[in-house]
Parts: C-alpha cells; structure tokens; sequence
C-alpha cells in the first residue's frame, strides 16, 4: 500500500517538478529538468509513504494518523511505513539481502564475461554491469549489518523500547527504494553506467543522463546513512536500560556506535563530492576542470577522505558481530573487552587520516605518500588488537561450532588474509607496482566479502531463530558454510595471483594468456553463488515450517535473548534493569540481567542444537 | 527560572555587541594587513563561533541530561 | 514498558544531541566546500567583490541572530506576544539576506567570476549552499511561528521553538566562516 500511494504520489511529483522546468524554459530530458523533476519525486515519494499521514501533519496543526501495529497488521506492516525498529530492520534484511543477491547475480555476469579473453558483452555494457555490480556491494556492506541487524538488535541489546527517533528511522529506510529504482532505470538508459562505482571525473561528468541518475542515486543513499548514524549515536547514549553502563555494553552494540560516527561525520564527504559533479553537469560549475585549479584530484581526496572511512562503517560492525558470536559460542568472557571497545575506537580516531593510500598513483603530490603510508600502517595495531581479543576468548573455550559460529571463523581467517595483502597496498613501492590489477579486487573481496558479509550471514544465522521464532536446519547451514567458504578462497586467491600476473581490473577482455585462470576463477565464482541457493532454501522451509524457536535456543545471556521469539511490540515484559556483564560466561554468580519487577523471565529451554 | 529576563536581556545585548565588534576588527583586519590577515581571521571566526554556540546555542545543554531522568 | 514511560523532558534533551549531531554532520559539507576554496584558488580574491554589500548582509544576519535569541527567551518565560513579534522579525531579517544575496549579490558576481571560473565556482557553491540553509531555516521558523500562534509552546514544552532558533544560530555560524573565506581572505 505505502508503496503504490509512493509511487503515485512520486510520478506526480516528478511530472510537477519536470513540467515547472520546462516552464522556465529548459530543454525536454535536460540535466537541470531531471535533477529537479527526481527532487520534486523524493519529497512527493517519502510524503506518500507516510511521512505526511503519520508525521508531516503535526507540523501544519493537524492530527497524525497511527501507525501499523503488530495486532492488527501481520504480514502487512512490512509493506507500510512502520516505526517499529523491528518492523524497519525486517524491511531492511529483506531489501538488502535482496539487493546482495541482485548484485551477485550481476557478478555472475561479470565472472561469464571474463570466462573468455574476448568476452560476450560489449564493452559498454560490460561497464554498466560492473559499475551496477560496485555501487549495490556498496550500499549493502555499508547499510545491510547496520541498517538490518543492527536495527532489529540494537535496542533490544540495550534493553530499549525503540530507538530513539523511531519516525527518523522510518525515513533513513523509505530512501532507500528510490535509489535502487534510479540504478535500475539509469543502468537501462542509452550509455549506461561508465565510470564504476567511485565516479571519478571527467568520465563521470561526460556521461549522459544515466550518469546523472547514478550521481543522485549515491547521494540519496547517502542520506539515509547519515540520518541512520544519527539514530544510532542518539540510541546508544541515550536509551540504555537502567544499569547498562558503557562498560557493560554488548561489542555489537560497539561496533554499531562506531560505525555510525563514521557515517554520521565521514558520508558528508562524498555527498559533498557528488554535489560538487552535479553543479559541474547542472550549472555549469567549474570544481574539477583541470584548468579552474580543481580538478580530478580534488574529487579523489573528497570521495576517498569519505570512502576509507566508509569501509570502516563496513567491517566495523562485522568485527562486532565476529566477537559477539566468538564469545557466546566459546562460552567465556570475552577476552580484553575494554581492549576490543579501545580497539573499535582507534580504528574510528585513526580512520579520517589515511584516505590518500588509494592515491599513491594518482598524481598527487609526492610528499604525501610517506605520512600517508605511515599511518595506514598504523591502523593495523588497532586492527590487530582485535584478533588478539578474538583469539584470546576462543582459546581454550568450550567451542560450539553452529552455524553462526563457523561463518565467525570462516571471516577469521579470509580477514587474516585480506589484512595481511592489504600491507602491500599500503606500501607505496609496492602498491605502484599492484595498484589497478587484480590483486586489489581481490583483496579488496577479502575483507569486505569474506569478511563483512561472512559476518552478515553469521548475525543472520545467529539471529534468525530471535527473528522469525523458527529453527533452521543445521545441516543445509553448515552446507551452506562449507561450499561458500571453499569457493570463496577458491575464487579470490587466484585473483590476486592473476593481478600479479598483470590482469588489469575494470576490462571487459584481456590477454589471452591469462585465460586459464580467469577460467578457474570463474568457474569458483559459479559455485560460490550457487551455495547462497542453499541458503535461501533453507530460509524459505524454515520460514514455512521449521522447528518452533524457544526464547533462548542456546542458553545466551545478553538481553535479546531473554524475551519470546519473535519479542513482542515493545520488546520485554518486564522492566529490564542490567546487574552485570554480558558475556561471564562460567563466572560464579554473575548475571547479566535480573528482571526488577519480580515478573518471571521467560524460561530457558533446553539446548536445540 | 535561575536567570530573571532583565539578565539575559543583558547578555544577550552583550552577546550581540561582541559579535558586532569581532565582526568589525574582521573587516579592518582585512583590510589593512592583508599579508597576515589569514589567522587573524581564522582565530576571530573561532572566537565568534565560541561565543554563538555558549550563549546563543547553549552548547552546554546537550550533555546535560539529568534534568530530563527517566521515570 | 522499560522505557515506555519516557518523559517529556527526556524526550526533549534527545532531540537536542539529535539536533546537535545533525549540525555537525552539517557543518562537513562546507568544510569540504572552504577546504575545495582554497585547494582550488588558495587566498586568490578578485578585487570586485562587493565589500560594502558583504558588511551589510553580514550584519543583517547578525541582527537576526540577535532578534532570534530574544525570540527563544520570550518563549522561555511565556510572553507569546513577544516571542511571535521577534520571530516575524527574523523571519524577515532572514528573507532581507536571501534577497540580498540572490538579486544583488548573485548578479554582481556573474560578471567578474562566472560559476565558470575556480573563483566563481567557490562564490557560488558556497553562498548557494548556505542560501539553501537560510531558506530551510526560515522555513522552520516559519513552522514555528504558526504553532507559537496556535498556542502550541508552553513555558515546559517549547522544544519546536528551541530546536528552530538553535539551527538558526547554526547558519549564522556557517555564514562566520564563509563570510571571511570568501571576501576577506587575501587580495
Ligand atoms: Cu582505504
């Protein structure tokens, strides 16, 4: 429903919009006509699904209708604007793990392509889809932990109701579709997407109207983060439940505070760098023509000074998920806490300083190379720490290796790996030698894929009995794992091998000595997307009929755990009040959580492992 | 109420006339010693937005929850 | 039923460190804007610019930033009459720099530094995105002005108010530092 009365509300919008700049004079299917038109769209879009019935009224006097609620809407609160953290955060899980397997499929694309040196697609096209392929893996490692699980859990860590702007929460989701619909449409555009994912001018500023709808698309995405961050900083230090000191704070909850300062400060960055394109294209600006002082180089300091951050708002959350799960499922305290919290902000106070080490070619001037090179190293102390504390909870732990809790191994060591390249980026005489070949994308693969979305898929296994109050199988989840880890390391370590041996990235044919690997690697690729059909199958029975979830399936302490599967509206039955640390596991009397009100807390079931 | 309005009356004025008087060396700043004129002028924004965000902002407000404890 | 029973008060110093952060996040976008000023031009400044008109809008926001105070201590202490009076002045203050900015200011300019040039692109970034603020915030003091006359601030619960002043005083902020970066700074 909200999303017709959107779509309505936002063609009208667009043709108001449009139709005022053609009044004025412009050009039909001009830039400023589109820019203005898609403006008039946004606000019309968000006012049809809901922010006008059940906010923007109050503005102007009115009353605000109510919003779904769990009783009387089932399924379909899904479909409408919900306040709900957990309502927003099923919305988001679905949207992204949607958008993750768009993407994959395009790489599947992309891996067909390169089977042969001359390739199927025309070069054109073969652009569009790696640009598409680039810019959604982006979106979802930057939104689907945080916007997903990070929603559903955050609050319900902390012992909250909500979060702390519900309605504002509402927002930082409704943006999203807008986006994937401008992708979508601009990707089936004449030129297509040329420039891949980071835009770089002049290419991206020569580009036609397609170009354009990407451009708009990135910065209303980013938008939604900030707004996202904002929540989550609000949340975290306002709405813990009584007794929740920052001490006692889950790492999860962490990682998701430090993400979302990253967001909230860093995202304006590259908004700021798209805008700038956009008035280049629009009003005829003048920020990156070589000649006005600009320049390309002006735009790469811009977008890296956001886009090194940012891959901190991708794995920051996946290394808060890597200990949440290494410490409930090694049944010990974690090991170093106040390390792993210091850890998490070191990697955030350190993050705003080293953006220049994806320049080190690019022209720029050379004294910067070394105190760049410097203090990219630097991050990997902090990095380091935490697998230390990692290592140190599983050591000598009383392991279970569920599902969950071998996604959490499998990131371990694909990180280790990509960590470990990731030195060679950061040495300037390396990286000149490396720089553009395979070797990045596959390192680049290593943290992000083998990491953030190992710890995707772990949280989601970990969570889904919390979510759906239904068991999945465990056998189809270890398939899942086993396939998709072997493939996976099967799949980017030639990459790296074959950038060394000179495979450019961003080309749509290459030599055809490198034919045989490329073979292998896509061939890798295949089965690595073909294992996430186990997991939607998987998905898909347990959601029909799996097993009925118990409220603690595996006896964990933290509070998500210590109410019904599914939580009911407003997430506990009782008041919570916080006595203890989260994870003293096999401490003598040690609780984290003790109802205040004398109301019984659900009881815990027997282990169904 | 801690402060009677004739207070605040006053220090707003206050506000309002200091402001007007960086904003004044500002300009002559600038036009007069145009080769130094940069931290000059960085130092007398700073100062301005020091004293916009603790009087007009009340910046110190934003970490003071305790009047507004839960239940 | 944790937190169920927030109060209002609570309720109130959330959305102030939500304001809080907002402006912070703000304030990104023109330090990415200054820092492009001088990335692209340094201390370059033509001589045309229009000192006198840049003292007078200067001013003008200042002035209002000053009404806008007087506004929010009004309201503080239940003098409605007083509060709506201050707040139309500002609103009116405000519309005087946008009109400043936009019918003298922006055609003056388009002569000596075309949005073409690396001078002009910074003038026009820079007074265009803090034009687009003012705007925005004489639209929610706009907003606020309609409920301060329904009646709907009380002594207690005037945050819509509050909140609206205090992003004023941020664009007033912003305006701080684009006034010096873009007619003092250098010769
Ligand atoms: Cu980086």
């Amino acid at each position: 429903m909200s999303w017709i009365k959107g779509l309505l509300f936002g063609i009208v919008g667009f043709v108001i919009g449009s139709g005022l700049m053609l009044l004025v004079g412009q050009r039909r299917a001009s830039e400023p006509m589109v820019t203005v038109g898609y403006i008039f769209f946004l606000v019309a879009w968000l006012l049809g699904v809901g922010v006008w019935d059940h906010w923007a009224r109050g503005w102007f006097g009115l009353e605000n209708k109510p919003t779904p609620t769990f009783k009387s809407h089932g399924v379909a609160r899904y479909f409408a604007f919900s306040t709900d953290h957990k309502v927003i955060g099923v919305q988001y899980l679905v949207t992204f793990v949607a958008l993750l397997l768009l993407a994959g499929a395009l790489a599947m694309v992309i891996r067909l392509q390169l089977l042969q040196p001359t390739g199927i697609l025309d070069p054109q096209t073969y652009n569009t889809v790696m640009s598409m392929h680039g810019i959604i893996m982006i979106a979802v490692a930057v939104a689907a932990v945080i916007g997903s699980l990070g929603n559903y859990f955050v609050p319900l860590l902390i012992g909250a109701e909500d979060m702390a702007f519900p309605r504002l929460n509402a927002l930082s989701y409704w943006l999203v579709p807008p986006v994937a619909i401008l992708l979508v449409v601009g990707s089936l555009l004449p030129g297509g997407f040329t420039s891949g994912w980071r835009v770089y001018p002049p290419l991206a500023e020569r580009g036609g109207i397609s170009m354009l709808l990407f451009l708009i698309a990135f910065l209303t995405f980013g938008l939604s983060s900030i707004i996202g961050g904002l929540n989550f900083i609000v949340t975290i230090i306002r709405m813990r439940a009584p007794g929740m000191t920052w001490g006692r704070l889950p790492i999860f909850v962490w990682s998701i505070f430090c993400a979302s300062l990253l967001s909230l400060i860093f995202t304006q960055f590259v908004a700021t760098a798209l805008l700038m394109e956009l008035l280049d294209r629009v009003v005829g600006m003048a920020f990156f023509a070589p000649d006005q002082g600009g320049g390309a180089i002006l735009y790469q300091h811009i977008f890296w000074f956001y886009s090194h951050p940012a891959v901190y708002v991708m794995i920051i959350p996946g290394f808060g998920l890597l200990m949440e799960i290494v410490a409930h499922f090694s049944r010990k305290p974690l090991f170093g806490y106040k390390y792993a919290v210091g850890a998490l902000l070191g990697i955030v106070g350190l993050s705003g300083i080293v953006w220049a080490h994806h320049m080190f070619t690019s022209g720029m001037q050379d004294f910067l190379t070394a105190p760049f090179m410097l203090s990219t190293e630097l991050i990997s102390i902090p990095t380091g720490l935490v697998f230390l504390v990692t290592l140190g909870t599983i050591w000598q732990g009383k392991l279970r290796l569920t599902t969950p809790m071998l996604f959490a191994l499998g990131f371990l060591f694909n990180f280790t790996i990509g960590g470990l390249t990731g030195i060679f980026n950061a040495d300037a005489p390396t990286d000149l030698q490396l720089h553009n070949t395979y070797w990045i994308v596959g390192h680049f693969h290593y943290t992000i894929m083998g990491g953030e979305i190992f710890a995707f898929l772990a949280g989601i296994y970990y969570w889904f009995p919390k979510i759906t109050g239904r068991l999945y199988s465990e056998r189809l989840g270890k398939l899942h794992f086993g396939i998709m880890f072997v493939a996976f390391n099967l799949l980017y370590a030639p990459m790296m091998i074959a950038g060394l041996y000179g495979m450019n990235r961003h080309v749509a044919t290459y030599p055809p000595e490198l034919n045989g690997i490329n073979m292998f690697i896509s061939i890798a690729g295949f089965v690595l997307g073909s294992s996430f059909l186990v997991f939607i199958y998987n998905m898909a029975t347990a959601l029909r009929r799996g097993a009925v979830a118990a409220a603690n399936p595996w006896q964990l302490r933290t509070l998500e755990w210590q109410t019904s599967s599914p939580p009911p509206e407003h997430n506990f039955s009782y008041a919570v009040r916080v006595n203890g640390h989260p994870y003293d596991y096999g401490v003598d009397d040690s609780t984290h959580v003790a109802p205040a009100t004398g109301a019984p807390m659900p009881a815990a079931a027997p282990a169904a492992e | 109420m801690q402060h009677g309005t004739a207070a605040l009356l006053r220090q707003g004025v206050m506000v309002f006339v200091g402001l007007a008087i960086l904003t004044a060396l500002e300009f002559w700043v600038a036009a007069s010693h145009s080769a130094t004129a940069l931290w000059f002028l960085a130092l007398i924004a700073l100062a301005k937005v020091v004293v916009i965000g603790t009087y007009f902002m009340h910046a110190g407000q934003v970490f003071r929850g305790e009047e507004g404890e839960r239940e | 039923m944790t937190v169920a029973a927030t109060t209002l008060k609570y309720q109130i110093v959330n959305r102030r460190l939500g304001l809080w952060l907002f402006m912070v996040s703000e304030s990104m976008i023109f330090l990415a804007l200054l820092a492009s000023r001088f990335y692209m031009q340094g201390t370059n400044r033509p001589a045309e610019v229009n000192q006198t008109l840049g003292l007078i809008i200067t001013s003008i926001l200042l002035l209002s930033s000053f009404t806008a105070n007087r506004a929010e201590v009004a309201i503080a202490h239940g003098d409605r009459s007083s509060f709506l009076r201050l707040l139309l002045t500002t609103i009116g203050l405000g519309l005087v720099f946008l009109a400043g900015v936009v019918t003298i200011e922006w055609p003056e300019a388009l002569h000596f530094a075309p949005p073409s040039t690396g001078y002009g692109t910074a003038f026009f970034a820079l007074t265009g995105m803090h034009a687009f603020h003012v705007l925005t915030g004489v639209f929610i003091l706009a907003l606020a002005f309609l409920k301060g006359r329904r009646g709907g601030y009380t002594v207690d619960d005037h945050w819509g108010a509050e909140a609206s002043i205090v992003y004023w005083h941020f664009v007033d902020v912003i305006w701080v530092f684009v006034y010096p970066t873009l007619y003092l700074v250098g010769s």
